[in-house]
């Protein structure tokens, strides 16, 4: 069980990633923005990482989901939040005067642009000339979580 | 020297016959195998060690944690990369006030697969410090290290990166030290025609870096050595009073456990598993328990990285991963190179979330970054930890944490000489981005405290002590366990204090000593017992 995100995680994470890297104002980063092999990134990312990265992601998630009142002094969840006040949850969280509260954005920071970053469709809409022409195992059909 | 090469094999034949992987054995429950020399590890030390030994005629096995991975089997990607080929898929992490990531290959070839190919003769004030107050003596004397430097610059084919792979990122850096009349050098590395493609930390796609994977696993192969990857030491076995053998256990990618593997050493143990990875080893069998020092006294490089926005293009994406160096500071205890990140690193790297963070994306092409190395003086521990972790406690000193603002302003400032309109100093407490030098007045004001940057260690060092006495060390001068006959360390486990510059050529030039010194005893011990050298044993399957 440990290494399952519950369907209500998965899209908490998803929310959380999309707060993090949403659409560019150009249009060029729509794909991006997507998430599209979000559910087998994260599967991938739960068989193969170690257990406590596993426990401390889905601790840091409810942390996230439940931190409003506290951040922005609003009595709900985050998942009950528009886009940009979810933007702004984690903001505040990143500007904490408490290490581990403002690490927190940048923990989900770090898996939202591995994630999102290694497609080689993303690095060519930025320009970027891909070395890899097939995207990672877990971004492919029949891939991990496929 | 002739290679010895097994039969009907042509020379620069791969030897992939040689490596037993968990694939190979999965539907057996135990093997086993005797050699001359067991080694545990095949990074910069393990392998030198193999290499050398199996080619002055010794029986070797090399027993290897991670997966045998080969240069077509590499992506770029770096979450493919840590997943397969970095310890705890890049998460292993030292904890203190701040939670620092510790960077470690975890595959055939070690660390010298992900690593950045820089390659470093130990200074010689390091040296002097070791004879004088760590009571080394004559032993690995600087003159004898030089002679082994000297032979892996040969055999590694060191050279400084030429001007045309340096790329944007190592010349901007290169012109923000001449403005300001500091020196710098591009860096020594051990690459035969790089062609740039900044992907040293992922593993080199074109096998260009001479990292372990490349140079000394395949010679020691070829020279009749063994190698298990996918295979854990676990433990030692004894024999008449010595260390005479390793048990391990062999595991798939995913860490199913596969079949037990029991290992016979006639002569020598010899440990190069990191320097996290051996005082687990010697702790578990006892080793070293009367010093109370194994897993103590580790040291580090603790590094950050400063980024700047250029208006000209940089490409980092294009050249070496890492292509220039100042030592200017060395005796201030800092370093600074240029470090190329792929996208996704440096995304995580910038500042802001939401918009502002894909507008920066947008320019990647025009970032630069460089990072500050420094020369702790803080120390800390590993031990094993809960839920089959290590417990890794590291946490810098006010005095380092000291020097790595100075560094990340002096950085900061050479950013701006190289012509930089934008600064993210990566400070808690300083604004995510400058435009200014003067902006960086305000670092001063700002405690020393560890939790304001974000650093990460690539290098450890100690936490084996080699000394003369097993009562303040771990291991003998001459690198042999002090209460374990038989067994020998040869990594940075051994090493008194860290170095202050990269590593890998030291690591391996102790274990190109130790090597020769072992190849003697080896055959010594062989004319005393009057064996004759040993043919391959083949795997024996137990039950």
């Amino acid at each position: 069980m440990v290494r399952v995100l519950f369907g209500v995680e998965r899209r908490l994470a998803r929310q959380i990633f999309e707060a993090i890297l949403p659409s560019g104002r150009d249009g060029r980063l729509d794909e991006l923005a997507h998430h599209a092999a979000l559910e087998s990134y994260l599967a991938e990312l739960f068989r193969t990482a170690p257990l406590r990265v596993c426990l401390g992601f889905r601790l840091l998630l409810w942390c996230v989901a439940l931190s409003p009142p506290l951040s922005i002094c609003r009595f709900t969840t985050f998942g009950r939040l528009s886009p940009g006040e979810r933007l702004g949850v984690l903001r505040t969280l990143r500007t904490s005067r408490i290490y581990l509260v403002r690490e927190i954005p940048l923990f989900f920071k770090a898996f939202a642009c591995f994630e999102a970053l290694a497609s080689p469709a993303t690095q060519r809409a930025l320009l970027l000339e891909p070395h890899d022409d097939a995207p990672p195992r877990w971004a492919r059909a029949g891939g991990a979580g496929d | 020297m002739m290679m010895r090469l097994p039969a009907g094999r042509a020379p620069g034949e791969p030897v992939t016959d040689a490596i037993t992987t968990f694939s190979d054995v999965r539907d057996q429950k135990a093997l086993r195998d005797a050699a001359d020399v067991i080694v545990i590890g095949t990074g910069a030390a393990g392998s030198v060690v193999a290499g050398l030994l199996a080619e002055r005629g010794v029986d070797v096995v090399m027993v290897e944690e991670g997966p045998h991975v080969r240069a077509e089997e590499f992506r770029t990607d770096m979450d493919s990369s840590l997943k397969r080929m970095w310890r705890d898929s890049g998460f292993q992490t030292a904890m203190g006030r701040a939670v620092t990531p510790v960077l470690q290959g975890r595959c055939v070839g070690g660390t010298t697969v992900i690593n950045g190919a820089i390659m470093h003769r130990m200074p010689e004030p390091i040296h002097a410090i070791w004879q004088r107050e760590h009571g080394l003596g004559d032993a690995f004397s600087y003159a004898d290290l030089e002679r082994a430097f000297d032979q892996l610059d040969i055999d590694l084919s060191v050279a400084e990166a030429p001007e045309s792979v340096l790329g944007g990122n190592s010349t901007l850096l290169r012109a923000g030290l001449a403005a300001r009349g500091l020196s710098g050098n591009a860096i020594a590395r051990n690459v035969v025609g790089c062609r740039g493609s900044a992907h040293c930390n992922q593993g080199c796609p074109t096998d260009r870096k001479q990292s372990m994977l490349v140079t000394f696993v395949p010679r020691a192969l070829a020279a009749g050595a063994r190698l298990y990857a996918n295979c854990a030491a676990r433990d030692f076995t004894w024999h008449a009073g010595r260390v005479g053998g390793v048990r391990a256990r062999f595991r798939n990618e995913d860490g199913r456990p596969g079949p037990r593997l029991e290992l016979q050493a006639r002569h020598a143990v010899v440990v190069a598993a990191s320097a996290v990875q051996t005082p687990l080893l010697l702790a578990r069998a006892g080793i070293g328990r009367r010093s109370g020092l194994v897993g103590h006294r580790l040291q580090a490089h603790p590094g950050t990285a400063v980024v700047g926005a250029f208006h000209e293009p940089v490409q980092m994406r294009k050249g070496a991963t890492q292509g220039y160096e100042s030592t200017h500071f060395w005796h201030e205890r800092m370093k600074f190179e240029t470090v190329s990140m792929p996208i996704e690193l440096i995304a995580a790297r910038l500042p802001g979330l939401g918009p502002a963070l894909v507008e920066q994306l947008a320019n990647y092409d025009h970032l630069a970054v460089w990072g500050v190395q420094v020369r702790a003086r803080a120390q800390g521990s590993v031990a094993q930890g809960l839920l089959g972790g290590t417990s890794i406690r590291y946490q810098l000193l006010p005095e380092d944490v000291h020097v790595l603002k100075r560094g990340v302003r002096v950085l900061s400032e050479l950013m701006f000489e190289a012509g930089a309109h934008t600064v993210y100093p990566g400070v808690f407490g300083l604004p995510d981005q400058i435009q200014s030098p003067d902006a960086l007045a305000a670092l001063d004001a700002l405690a020393d405290d560890p939790a304001r940057s974000h650093c990460t260690i690539a290098h450890l060092f100690g936490p084996a002590l080699r000394g003369t006495a097993a009562s303040n060390s771990v291991v003998t001068t001459g690198l042999e366990a002090h209460d374990a006959p038989g067994l020998f360390v040869a990594d940075s486990s051994v090493f008194p204090t860290n170095l202050g510059v990269n590593p890998q050529h030291t690591i391996s030039a102790v274990a190109f000593l130790l090597a020769e010194q072992l190849s003697e005893t080896v055959h010594r011990r062989r004319s005393i017992l009057r064996e004759r050298p040993t043919s391959k044993a083949p795997v024996l399957q137990l039950s």
